[in-house]
């Protein structure tokens, strides 16, 4: 989770602080953009291909990574 | 995969507008939203089509300055293969705009292929099918003129496209091409113009919408969907014609791929283990610039260091339609031409 973070951090370039529990409508950088970049770093990263609809029961940074974890 | 013998590239001219707009200056967006836009499309400027310059301008431009460092007479040219998202005009067709435009005999083969992205491996495909019947010269033309359907209210496509041209000549030769396609037309809304010509244009489709801010004669385009596409589509197509042709990759010189944005090929390269050279990103300067980007890629790569190894090409094309095309070439002997600005 922690590398997650650390991944998602530098996707969003943002001074917020960001936790498991964050919510991502509280972050003001979680974008179109910044959906662009998290799938192309999961595919990186994990493997694996997503699309944004994949994301869109996510409301936490947790949700985030737990559905990511699962597909 | 298809295979096409006896065809050669005998040369490549790009030609861009001369118009730079930076895209810290266009406004309407904060400092770290631009900065966060940059490093992920990598496009730092853009080139733009001047008012009443169309795609057949700059090809026009990029034939003649080919043809005079080829030596190569306007009479010999036997077609133009047009190939475009943004021709001059819906009827005729810009390729014969483009035959008297340029002086071409009057028995020439003239005609336009309505493709984007992929469309320069189409046109290869296309014009090596022509060599294979028995013509002898054809100058592809490849170009777009986007920024004319980038609406300024859409981020998503005001800070992506570009415009210009490319012109190829394809030659009867010594070389094998080869090529692969791929196509889901299921998903064509994914980047796409609403407006639809078939049941006529209405002035409603040049207003902005409620939905989105966006006109329905601008273009649209789904920039997650089309990651996932190109994550999902590109990578094993390259695997596959790697393997069909018995190339590894290290045997391929580079691997030149529509310049979509930085992230999406940088992407793919880290997936196939490719580095930046191998598969490189070279439009930071011009935006993606559709049909004409990896014509423009390779002239800005090789134009004036025309010793570079290139026997081993991979070209491919992804995005619109949403398709694909692959095409195995060579370049070893191709005279590439740094790009012209006008």
């Amino acid at each position: 989770m922690e590398n997650f973070l650390k991944n998602i951090r530098n996707i969003l370039d943002t001074e917020q602080e960001l936790k498991p529990e964050t919510r991502l409508d509280s972050i003001e950088e979680w974008d179109s953009l910044s959906v662009v970049s998290t799938l192309a770093m999961v595919n990186v990263e994990y493997g694996k291909i997503m699309k944004m609809s994949d994301f869109k029961e996510a409301v936490t940074f947790q949700d985030l990574y737990d559905i990511i974890n699962k597909k | 995969m298809l295979a096409v013998s006896g065809v050669s590239v005998r040369g490549i001219c790009a030609a861009v507008p001369r118009k730079v707009v930076r895209a810290e200056d266009m406004g309407n967006i904060s400092d770290h939203d631009l900065k966060r836009m940059i490093r992920s499309t990598g496009f730092e400027q853009f080139r733009v089509a001047e008012d009443g310059k169309t795609t057949a301008d700059y090809c026009a431009v990029a034939a003649s300055a080919l043809m005079r460092r080829l030596s190569v007479s306007v009479d010999s040219i036997d077609a133009i293969v047009f190939v475009s998202q943004t021709p001059d005009y819906i009827v005729p067709s810009t390729s014969v705009v483009l035959q008297s435009r340029l002086g071409l005999r009057d028995d020439v083969l003239v005609f336009d292929i309505n493709h984007g992205c992929p469309g320069f491996v189409y046109g290869l495909f296309q014009s090596a099918l022509l060599i294979g019947a028995g013509l002898n010269r054809i100058l592809l033309c490849t170009g777009d003129t986007a920024t004319r359907y980038a609406d300024p209210n859409d981020r998503s496509t005001r800070y992506v496209f570009g415009d210009g041209a490319a012109v190829s000549l394809i030659e009867n030769g010594a070389d094998k091409w080869a090529f692969s396609f791929y196509a889901d037309g299921s998903r064509y809304q994914t980047l796409w113009i609403p407006a639809a010509i078939g049941i006529g244009l209405k002035a409603e489709d040049f207003v902005p919408s409620k939905k989105d801010a966006t006109c329905n004669s601008k273009l649209h385009m789904d920039g997650a969907e089309i990651m996932t596409f190109s994550l999902e589509v590109v990578p094993p197509m390259l695997e596959n014609i790697l393997q069909e042709l018995g190339l590894t990759k290290e045997e391929i010189d580079i691997f030149a791929l529509h310049q979509a944005n930085k992230l999406i090929i940088e992407t793919i390269a880290q997936r196939m283990g490719l580095s930046s050279s191998k598969m490189p990103f070279g439009a930071a300067l011009f935006g993606n610039t559709s049909v004409a980007s990896i014509p423009l890629l390779l002239s800005a790569l090789y134009g004036d260091h025309q010793r570079t190894k290139r026997n081993n090409v991979i070209l491919c094309g992804f995005g619109v339609g949403l398709t694909a095309a692959t095409a195995y070439v060579s370049l070893r002997d191709t005279e590439i031409m740094r790009y012209v600005e006008t």
